[in-house]
């Protein structure tokens, strides 16, 4: 299973969710609902599914302003930076595919 | 210092920023903050008895009495008769084997959950479970998996899809914001497939709702969470339970342990106290008319209100539309709580009405005249 899969399937257990309702575009807390509680335990079941250390604060992007600098988000490229930033008014931006992002860096991280 | 002034400003900045205003005393339903009498849908004294006089002679007498402090754990020369007496007769009261005192509710949930859970564990709790349970969940080291607000379909999942069995399943027996009951039936019948043992906070049950005050949860709980400072009027809080888990936490439970137990007094109050409860059919009557009279009226008003009982939600969703409400009542004198994100989910804010057995018809007509008033007077169509 890929790694989108894999928290595919994760995220819809925690929201019950049916997983085609999941895309990589996908709000998490805009559009599948997700709520604090939810994110944490997200991030303990990502920690135990591919065996990383998840740091909270930085998969969730909290705190993320218009600012956002790369070096606080290094699993994110400059483009979806840029794109972050150019949402943020709309409300929580992180996307699935963030998440995906973020483990495939701790997995690769040299 | 930088940083704490930083997120500081950034909890300004979000609107999150709580400055609670000062208080200056209380008289039955209201509060009296300056020059200002506001009736209070903010608190959690169901019955009155935290205003109540008779009491307060009780305690100021049980004071007298036994002195200002235990001045010991209750492991060192803090063992007192008097508690021991009292957690006996709350265990008998309550229908359990034993109950242990803890200093507050929030440190009873850590307390009991960290203590009898931890790595290896696997805890499945409700997802609006007060966040005293949550912190005592995840101190624990169990693993843990939430289940959407009293669906007892997504807890079903969630047992069939799991590895093991959990070691517990946590829920609220009247949850504290959203003012639902656990759907008890249903619940229950899912403890019996499954058999999972469960721990349910009654808090702010006990005392208001169920016969003598005796909650809703006793045929589904295993260990149930109580609390002195809400409808008990007091302060403080006690844990149900089987006796070899109240050996287990007088031995093992670091908060528990290393507290300052609470004062002979306490307990000897907390006897007195379970008197009044026990007698407070009345209060109890009262308590569920004036929030039937408070529901059915908001909602003839065509607004979203939920709740089961005592604690009605009155559904807003934008933050700034419901602290706009809320300053708005304050204005004519009338205080209630605006719970917004993140105590509740971001879009989801509200009002938290509590009521009490000393609330009045007019009161509740009050509210509503002054609710009519702010919204003829907003520029929008409906809130």
């Amino acid at each position: 299973m890929n790694i989108f899969d894999e928290i595919k399937q994760i995220i819809g257990e925690i929201l019950d969710l049916e997983a085609q309702a999941i895309t990589p575009e996908s709000y998490l807390i805009r559009e599948l609902g997700a709520e604090s509680i939810d994110l944490l335990e997200l991030a303990a079941a990502l920690q135990v599914a591919f065996r990383i250390e998840v740091n909270e604060a930085d998969l969730f992007l909290q705190g993320a302003r218009a600012s956002l600098l790369p070096a606080e988000a290094p699993f994110l490229t400059r483009a979806r930076l840029a794109e972050i930033a150019a949402d943020l008014a709309g409300g929580p931006v992180i996307k699935v595919k963030d998440l995906v992002s973020y483990v495939d860096w701790k997995l690769n991280k040299p | 210092m930088e940083r704490y002034r930083e997120m500081l400003r950034r909890r300004g900045e979000a609107g999150l920023l709580r400055t609670p205003p000062l208080i200056d005393g209380r008289d039955g339903r209201y509060i009296l903050s300056g020059s200002r009498r506001l009736l209070n849908f903010s608190a959690n004294d169901y019955l009155g008895l935290g205003v109540s006089a008779a009491l307060r002679q009780k305690v100021a007498g049980n004071f007298q009495k036994y002195g200002t402090s235990a001045s010991a754990s209750r492991l060192v020369s803090g063992n007192f008769t008097a508690i021991a007496r009292a957690e006996e007769a709350y265990a008998r009261h309550f229908g359990y084997e034993a109950a242990l005192f803890f200093p507050s509710g929030y440190q009873a949930n850590i307390g009991l959950l960290a203590t009898l859970f931890g790595k290896g564990d696997l805890l499945m709790f409700d997802k609006r479970l007060h966040a005293s349970s949550i912190k005592g969940m995840t101190l624990s080291g169990a693993s843990f998996q939430g289940y959407n607000h009293n669906d007892l379909d997504h807890l079903r999942r969630r047992l069939e899809g799991a590895k093991a069995a959990p070691a517990a399943v946590l829920a609220e027996s009247l949850y504290s914001m959203d003012g639902d009951f656990l759907a008890l039936a249903g619940f229950g019948k899912l403890k019996q497939e499954h058999g999972f043992f469960s721990i349910i906070d009654e808090a702010h049950a006990f005392g208001a709702l169920g016969e003598g005050g005796r909650g809703i949860a006793r045929p589904v709980a295993d260990v149930a969470v109580g609390t002195f400072g809400k409808a008990l009027g007091l302060f403080g809080a006690f844990v149900l339970m089987p006796s070899v888990l109240k050996e287990f936490l007088f031995n093992f439970s670091s908060p528990f342990i290393y507290s300052t137990t609470l004062p002979e007094a306490h307990a000897a109050s907390a006897l007195d106290i379970l008197e009044m409860v026990a007698a407070a059919d009345k209060e109890r009557a009262r308590l569920e008319d004036i929030s039937r009279l408070m529901k059915e009226t908001l909602a003839a008003e065509g607004l979203t209100v939920r709740g089961d009982a005592h604690i009605i939600a009155w559904e807003i969703g934008e933050e700034r539309r419901a602290v706009r409400m809320a300053q708005e009542l304050l204005a004519r004198d009338i205080f209630v709580f605006a719970a917004r994100y993140p105590t509740v989910p971001p879009g989801r804010a509200m009002l938290r009405l509590g009521l009490t057995a000393l609330h009045r018809p007019e009161d509740v007509q009050g509210f509503i005249a002054a609710v009519r008033d702010i919204r003829r007077r907003e520029a929008g169509p409906d809130v």
